[in-house]
């Protein structure tokens, strides 16, 4: 977070708590997305509900004006320039991640035509969701051998328990298939870390996800529905 | 069923559809006139045939091809044997001692090719499908090199391609051009019509210079996907212009001037 960010969203905390028209609080709101946004959660947090753009009409037209903008920027990815109905749904889903909308859309695509987050942004929605501190990734077993696995550790913030996800190991990924996707073969310590956070969020922050899968389980799912015709054919 | 009954056969073959294909230079008008005046196969295609024969039928690859004797013709001698051997030729076609060679050296890379018997052997080569299109109504018609059922039922249909490049990529960048797309996807279609189940399409591909090197290359879903939608259109346009019997040309179906407009990349120089 660079040092503007810091104090806007020092001044954002600092706010007097005075009622609120519906316009500021949705303006406050978008602030504290981005004291959220350090991806790094230090002490637990009330979750903060932003206003629903769905239900509001002010919010809406607001975030309808910021969808506008953004749109035109030629900052924004690509795939959502000139679209602002997929960044007012970026917008939205930032608001309720607490991170900035330029990180869900550089993180946020359609794949196999379904909306999905790309495998490296799990870890961060994870540590986004401030209700972990200390999340890391634990490797086990040898490199390149198929006891070789990955899992996430974290401490649970609400009650300082340690909690760990679910072990995926790289006899995991050739039992299910996902390894008719090339890149398990190409970059498997990646995709073992990636495919870990995803099974730990869904396990301990599902919500964090809004119900998206990753890029990654998209594709691997997809080719695993083809089961390897080399093995068919050395088995047969 | 040779090649010259499958053609004259009832329903629309997939070389013929692909002549449709506007993005590629094709038109119903070109269309119209291939299905009237066939073409003859050039010498390339004739190498092809070779190989797929040698390949997929050894055993009656001497009904239809015999390799002119190594004579010299300048010779009373090799006239002679060579007058002998067109007399016995019986409607077979000849091939050159070098073709031969050429086509049997690339056979024996294809037969020491890990999978290749897997996946061509004990299977029905160069069958006939037939099907009505549901959509349109109109007879379809496909001759695949090689399908077989596998132990689940799955029909594995296996096209043998010859050519210069077969690294995936290089394949992959010709298969888009000429339609390896849209057969993959009319023949998943056709299999599925006669088995009752969806196929899978495998390209055995084989450069044709020494050292014959050999890749295997299964076509992904998005691939068959992709050919699947040109399909749809083709066998679209098709119909419609059996239907209206307008058989339209570059000028389009309502006979409209086009634009020349400059591509991006021409237009930024």
């Amino acid at each position: 977070m660079s040092e503007t960010d810091q104090k806007v969203a020092q001044t954002a905390q600092n706010a007097p708590q005075e009622p609120q028209t519906e316009q500021q609080t949705n303006d406050t709101a978008l602030v504290e997305q981005g004291a959220q946004g350090n991806l790094v959660a230090e002490k637990p947090t009330e979750s903060i509900m932003p206003t629903n753009v769905w239900a509001n009409k002010d919010a809406f037209n607001q975030t309808l004006r910021m969808a506008q903008m953004l749109s035109q920027s030629s900052l924004v990815p690509q795939n959502y320039q000139g679209k602002p109905q997929d960044c007012f749904i970026a917008i939205d889903i930032a608001s309720r991640l607490g991170c900035s909308p330029i990180y869900v859309m550089q993180n946020l695509y359609v794949v196999k035509g379904k909306p999905s987050w790309a495998g490296q942004a799990c870890m961060a929605i994870i540590m986004a969701s401030n209700r972990f501190t200390n999340v890391r990734l634990c490797y086990v077993g040898k490199p390149g051998q198929d006891d070789r696995g990955c899992f996430v550790k974290a401490t649970r913030l609400c009650d300082g328990e340690e909690v760990q996800g679910t072990l995926v190991t790289m006899a995991m990924a050739k039992g299910e298939g996902w390894t008719s996707n090339s890149k398990w073969r190409t970059m498997p310590e990646q995709m073992l870390g990636y495919r870990a956070a995803s099974f730990f969020a869904r396990l301990h922050c599902p919500d964090a996800l809004m119900g998206l899968q990753t890029d990654d389980e998209i594709i691997d799912v997809d080719s695993a529905k083809k089961s390897n015709l080399t093995d068919i054919l050395k088995g047969e | 069923m040779t090649e010259r009954e499958y053609r004259a056969s009832e329903g629309i073959s997939r070389s013929e559809l692909w002549n449709l294909n506007t993005r590629t230079g094709g038109t119903p008008e070109k269309f119209k006139w291939f299905r009237e005046n066939p073409e003859e196969p050039t010498k390339a295609m004739l190498f092809g045939t070779i190989v797929h024969k040698l390949f997929l039928e050894p055993d009656t690859f001497d009904d239809e091809f015999a390799v002119a004797p190594p004579v010299d013709k300048r010779t009373k001698e090799g006239k002679a044997i060579y007058a002998e051997f067109v007399e016995s030729l019986n409607h077979r076609t000849i091939i050159s001692a070098d073709d031969m060679a050429q086509a049997t050296a690339m056979v024996d890379v294809l037969r020491q090719t890990p999978f290749v018997e897997a996946l061509v052997g004990d299977a029905d080569h160069e069958r006939c499908i037939r099907w009505t299109d549901e959509m349109t109504g109109e007879a379809c018609k496909i001759r695949v090199d090689s399908v077989r059922l596998m132990s689940d039922g799955t029909p594995l249909i296996v096209d043998y391609k010859t050519t210069n490049d077969a690294s995936a990529d290089g394949f992959l960048r010709k298969a888009l051009a000429i339609g390896y797309d849209f057969q993959s996807a009319m023949y998943c279609e056709g299999a599925e019509h006669e088995f009752g189940k969806a196929a899978r399409f495998v390209f055995i591909a084989q450069e044709k210079t020494a050292p014959y090197a050999v890749n295997i290359l299964e076509a992904d879903t998005d691939f068959i996907q992709r050919g699947r939608d040109l399909f749809r259109e083709l066998i679209g346009i098709y119909h419609e212009c059996k239907t209206t019997d307008n058989w339209w040309g570059y000028l389009g179906k309502d006979n409209s001037i086009g634009k020349l407009k400059l591509p991006q990349w021409a237009s930024n120089e």
